[in-house]
């Protein structure tokens, strides 16, 4: 099928992050989201740029972890070619007929952007390379994350990957509508013919849903998620690595 | 409909409407006449808002465009595409009434949906300090072109459905 869409980022591995607890994972990565925008060291922004780099190519090996970043390349060049424009006062590095192209504030301002933007979109990366989605939702649970809302996040997941196949489905046979010779589909058609069909959906789910014992049976607190083997040294190795870099920064 | 079965419904309105704007975002792209592509995000949102009203649209324009930007590998954006489409989402859904909202409503809502998306990108990617001012800036006319483009389709979109789905104005709440 002609489908273009990776619905789910995970890569299949071994590696000691692929074996790392759901939950102590979901923490680190939404804590070094925010300890990326506390640290402003040259030390501290290095290493939020450089540990899901590294804990990345641990993981899912050079490939994967080159496909991830170079998806941020554009971003960044147009961030070096743009930021140091703006900050255009303080210690001139670079000037052409006495027009300042850049200064040292205006060269920090690129490094820390690109350091939080890497670092950040790496970390969260490394959470869908190496976590399938049902785990993250039972990670999720395991928070206390209400049932529905659970339950919600588990059927779009599982929603996406199909409507996108059912699109491609539409959009392969519209395009045989086409006059001989002209290339493409007809958008509005096809876009039309997947909301209808996706709507005619709601009731039927709706009805599975019910079938399946929705609303009757009581609903869990959380997940009981079984503890892997170095459990507490998972959480105690995140903690490490997140205090070192609030330490640092 | 009993209670418990409107919330079925309801999940399972919210997810099958959330998957559509994700899907509307990563898949359906239309080559633009000044070269690369409109994503047809905007339409998405504006037809859940048009079709099921703010609270649906707030919580599945956001989510979607969201959940696009964390499969499309973009995660950093997530956020901030949360809270503009959800707004965006919500406030279409408040001003166009249900099915008949006069012509003026609907260029309003449009109007807004651009204001939010433009203005909403250009504030919060600088806030968040995902870019900077002056680049942020060079975005507005890319998201002003993405989001009337988007509001316009998104109308089209719900009378094309009306027509052939008549029970839409049933799943509304």
């Amino acid at each position: 099928m002609g489908c273009s869409m990776n619905v789910s980022s995970y890569v299949y591995g071994t590696s000691f992050y692929h074996r790392f607890d759901v939950r102590p994972k979901l923490i680190a990565t939404l804590a070094f989201s925010i300890i990326a925008f506390i640290v402003s060291s040259h030390a501290g922004l290095l290493l939020v740029f450089l540990i899901p780099v590294l804990i990345m190519l641990l993981s899912v090996g050079r490939k994967e972890t080159w496909h991830c970043y170079s998806r941020l390349l554009p971003l960044f060049v147009l961030i070096i070619l743009f930021a140091p424009l703006q900050e255009r006062s303080g210690e001139v590095l670079f000037s052409a007929g006495g027009f300042v192209l850049a200064t040292r504030e205006g060269a920090e301002s690129v490094l820390r952007i690109i350091a939080r933007l890497g670092g950040i979109s790496g970390a969260l990366m490394l959470l869908l390379l190496t976590e399938r989605n049902e785990m993250i939702i039972k990670g999720l649970r395991a928070f206390h994350m209400p049932y529905n809302a659970a339950l919600a996040a588990s059927m779009i997941l599982r929603f996406i990957p199909y409507l996108g196949e059912l699109f491609a489905e539409i959009r392969d046979s519209m395009s045989l509508r086409l006059e001989e010779g002209r290339r493409g589909y007809p958008i509005l058609p096809s876009i039309t013919a997947l909301v209808v069909a996706s709507i005619r959906m709601i009731p039927e789910t709706a009805s599975s849903l019910e079938e399946r014992g929705f609303g009757l049976r009581k609903k869990a607190a959380g997940v009981a998620l079984k503890r892997p083997e170095y459990y507490l040294i998972q959480w105690l190795i995140s903690a490490i690595i997140l205090l070192s870099l609030l330490i640092l920064g | 409909m009993a209670e418990k079965n409107r919330t079925a419904l309801r999940i399972s309105l919210i997810a099958i409407m959330t998957a559509i704007v994700a899907v509307f975002t990563l898949v359906i792209r239309i080559p633009s006449p000044i070269g690369g592509y409109i994503s047809l995000c905007d339409a998405a949102v504006s037809f859940v808002a048009y079709a099921f009203g703010p609270i649906t649209g707030l919580i599945a324009g956001g989510l979607g465009a969201a959940f696009a930007d964390l499969i499309g590998g973009y995660p950093q954006w997530a956020v901030i595409s949360f809270i503009v489409h959800g707004l965006e989402a919500f406030l279409m859904g408040l001003i166009v009434k249900k099915g008949n909202s006069s012509v003026a409503m609907r260029i309003v809502a449009a109007l807004i949906a651009v204001i939010i998306v433009a203005g909403g990108y250009l504030l919060l990617t600088t806030a968040f300090g995902l870019t900077v001012f002056s680049e942020a800036v060079l975005e507005v006319p890319a998201n002003i072109a993405q989001s009337a483009v988007g509001a316009v389709i998104g109308l089209v979109l719900y009378s094309a459905v009306r027509k052939a789905y008549r029970g839409l104005d049933n799943l509304r709440w």
